[in-house]
This record gives structure tokens, C-alpha cells and sequence, in this order.
């Protein structure tokens, strides 16, 4: 790949990555490091790409996986950070807010946990509001795997925060 | 259907996926049992988290930041500049260039004390070693630059340049994207090349014309 085509690729590219990126991480700072990682990472590899790369799949899969690295870096850093417990619950109304962060935060987290293909189907299927045939493309495999993939996803994450979500309903 | 059967289409039925009757047989399962109406509620609560999730805002001016921010790092990379460059057989001759001028500037500024034999050089060959070294060197940084911003006009001029390295640079970086108006120089710069080996300046002509040939897609 020539260094015109890694430009257009970013002019083409470059919303849909951050939109994702932010998405999964939470935060413009995020979506940013994001960005900036995914299309690094193409920049330095550029020179082997010689043969025809379907990019919408690549840049997809790449960015959902390097935003679920970013929220699991992230979590572990601020688990080291004692005013992370009192940034959940900030906002206007104390009681719904705090509960709507504080499962937005658990349902990133949760995703990082997931196998790699569930939290791709997950994540291109209702943050990315794809249907199967699209997300098959993306991911490399069938429809139907693809829906196996969203319905264990969807099991596996209301296991993975039973807690949370058993304390009160929303 | 029983309850684990129920259980294993919990997610479809959440999800919206099944029939009407497949549908119906879950409701009815869930008026009678706790528990898979709790993981149903459960699968429809991370539903609801998803869609929230979706619908956070995304700054309309992040995309603009995002691509600031990624070009400010592309400038910065030493590998853009060095690594790729050197990558290049026409560039490697360049660099060499630089480098054995720059070491006959060396010789000139060190002096005669640490090195007896400069008396071989004469104080002609000092003085173009010298400029060779700044303006090739400089000439170079510019080639790169002007290959960074995709800036064709510049890298035409510094195909023009008196230094031989930042013209074979410059040839190097419009093979790779340069158009039809750099053609005739660099045919000129072909006819002129007295160099062994492949001609750089032929070679640089012939791939921006196969380029050129190529379907746009
Ligand atoms: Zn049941």
C-alpha cells in the first residue's frame, strides 16, 4: 500500500473508527487514543500490504479489537485511582445516572471478558446496528455462526454482570 | 417446550428473532417461571445498556481532532523518514552521498592536527564538500517533507536541484506519486544520466507512467 492510499484510507475510515472507539470506550480522550492506534499500526504495516484487503472488514475488526484492549488498560488503571469509585456516581440525578453509568461502565468491561468473536458480533450488531449478513463479512465466518455468536455474547454478558443487574431493575 | 428449551431461546426471543407461535410458547413460559423471566429481564437489560451505549453523542468536531493529531504523529515518526527512505536502493545512494559529504565536511572542520592527510584535499574540494553537505542535506529534508504533504510542485523543483542526491531522492518520491508533469524532466534527467546500473530517472519516469496507465478505481 502506497502512503496516498494509507491517506484516503483515513479520510474514509476515520469517523467510523472513532465512532466505534467511542462507543466501546466511553470518551472522546479514548476514542482518540484509539484512532490514533489503529491507524499507526496501519501506517508501520503499511509496506505489507501488497495484496487486495478488504478495509471495511480490516479497520472494523481492528478498531473493535484495540478499543476492548483500551477499556481493559483503562480499568485496570483506575482501579488504582481512588476518586474512580465517585466519578460513577456524578451527575444530575444522583440515583439514575450513577445506576446508568455504572452499567455502561460493567457492560464495557463485560465485553472486554468475552470471547474475541462474541464481543465482535456483540459490538457490530447493536452498537454498530449491523445484521448478520453484514457482520459475517466482517468477523469471517457464517450468518449463522454469526447469530450463535450474538446469542452467547447476550447470555454470557447478563451473566457476567448478574450482579448488577439483579440489584434493582431500571 | 420445556424450560431448557425455553432457556436455549431466551436470547432469540430477546433479541426479536423468533415467530409469533415460537414467541407466544416463550411468554407463556414466563408468566409461570421466575427464573427465565429473570434471565429474560436480564438479556433485555443489557439490551437497553447497548442502546444507550449507541446513542452517547459523538463531537462533531473529534474527527477533525483525531485526523490533527494523527498526521502531528506521522511528522514526528523517525522510522517515516529514515527506515522507509533507506528501504529504497535509489535513497540508500542518496544517503551515502550525504554521508560521504558530510564526512569530507568533518575532514575540513577537524582540522589538519587530528588528520595529517588533508593536505590531499584541495581547498576547492573542501568548499563543495561543504555546501554539498547543508544544501543536500537540507534539500533532502525539504524532498521528504514535500513527499509528506503529497506536495508534487516542490519535489518537480528539487528534481531540479544542482545536488545529485536530492535529485535522485526526489525522482524516488515522484515514482511514487508523482503525475504526467514531471514526465518531461525527468526523461531529460534520463538522456543526461551517465551513471552505471539502471537509470533511476528512466525508471522513475516508467513507473509513474504504468501508474498512470492503470484503470482508476
Ligand atoms: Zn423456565
Amino acid at each position: 500500500m502506497g502512503d496516498e492510499q494509507f491517506h484516503q484510507l483515513v479520510a474514509e475510515y476515520g469517523g467510523r473508527v472513532l465512532a466505534i472507539a467511542r462507543r466501546v470506550c466511553g470518551s472522546d480522550d479514548a476514542a482518540l487514543d484509539v484512532h490514533q492506534e489503529v491507524f499507526l499500526a496501519l501506517w508501520k504495516r503499511r509496506r505489507s500490504f501488497t495484496a487486495p484487503v478488504n478495509w471495511n472488514a480490516y479497520l472494523y475488526r481492528t478498531t473493535v479489537r484495540k478499543a476492548l484492549e483500551y477499556v481493559h488498560k483503562q480499568r485496570k488503571e483506575k482501579m488504582l485511582d481512588p476518586e474512580y469509585e465517585k466519578t460513577l456516581s456524578a451527575g444530575d440525578d444522583p440515583d439514575d445516572s450513577a445506576r446508568a453509568a455504572e452499567l455502561l461502565g460493567r457492560l464495557r468491561e463485560a465485553l472486554r471478558k468475552l470471547p474475541r468473536h462474541q464481543a465482535q458480533v456483540f459490538i457490530l450488531a447493536r452498537l454498530e446496528g449491523m445484521d448478520y449478513p453484514q457482520i459475517a463479512k466482517i468477523v469471517g465466518c457464517s450468518e449463522s455462526t454469526a447469530r450463535v455468536h450474538l446469542h452467547r455474547a447476550l447470555r454470557h454478558l447478563a451473566h457476567l454482570m448478574r450482579d448488577v443487574l439483579e440489584r434493582e431493575p431500571v | 417446550m420445556n424450560h431448557k428449551h425455553i432457556q436455549d431461546n431466551l436470547a432469540a426471543y430477546v433479541l426479536g428473532e423468533l415467530d409469533s407461535a415460537a414467541a407466544e410458547q416463550i411468554r407463556t413460559h414466563l408468566s409461570d417461571c421466575a427464573d427465565c423471566r429473570r434471565a429474560a429481564e436480564e438479556m433485555q437489560n443489557i439490551l437497553r445498556t447497548a442502546e444507550r451505549m449507541k446513542e452517547e453523542p459523538l463531537d462533531a468536531s473529534l474527527a477533525a481532532l483525531a485526523r490533527r493529531r494523527l498526521d502531528e504523529t506521522l511528522r514526528r515518526l523517525p522510522s517515516a523518514s529514515l527506515s522507509d527512505r533507506l528501504s529504497h536502493p535509489l535513497l540508500r545512494y542518496a544517503a551515502a552521498a550525504v554521508i560521504l559529504a558530510g564526512a569530507l565536511l568533518a575532514l575540513h572542520i577537524l582540522g589538519p592536527q587530528t588528520l595529517p592527510d588533508r593536505r590531499s584535499l584541495t581547498a576547492d574540494t573542501q568548499q563543495t564538500a561543504e555546501d554539498a553537505a547543508g544544501a543536500s542535506q537540507n534539500e533532502l529534508e525539504q524532498a521528504a517533507q514535500a513527499f509528506r504533504k503529497q506536495d508534487i510542485r516542490t519535489l518537480a523543483r528539487l528534481l531540479q536541484s544542482k545536488h545529485e542526491p536530492t535529485r535522485l531522492a526526489a525522482a524516488d518520491y515522484l515514482a511514487q506519486i508523482g503525475d504526467a508533469s514531471v514526465l518531461p524532466t525527468l526523461d531529460t534527467l534520463a538522456r543526461e544520466w551517465t551513471g552505471s546500473g539502471e537509470n533511476p530517472y528512466a525508471k522513475a519516469a516508467r513507473t509513474i507512467r504504468n501508474r498512470l496507465a492503470e484503470p482508476a478505481d
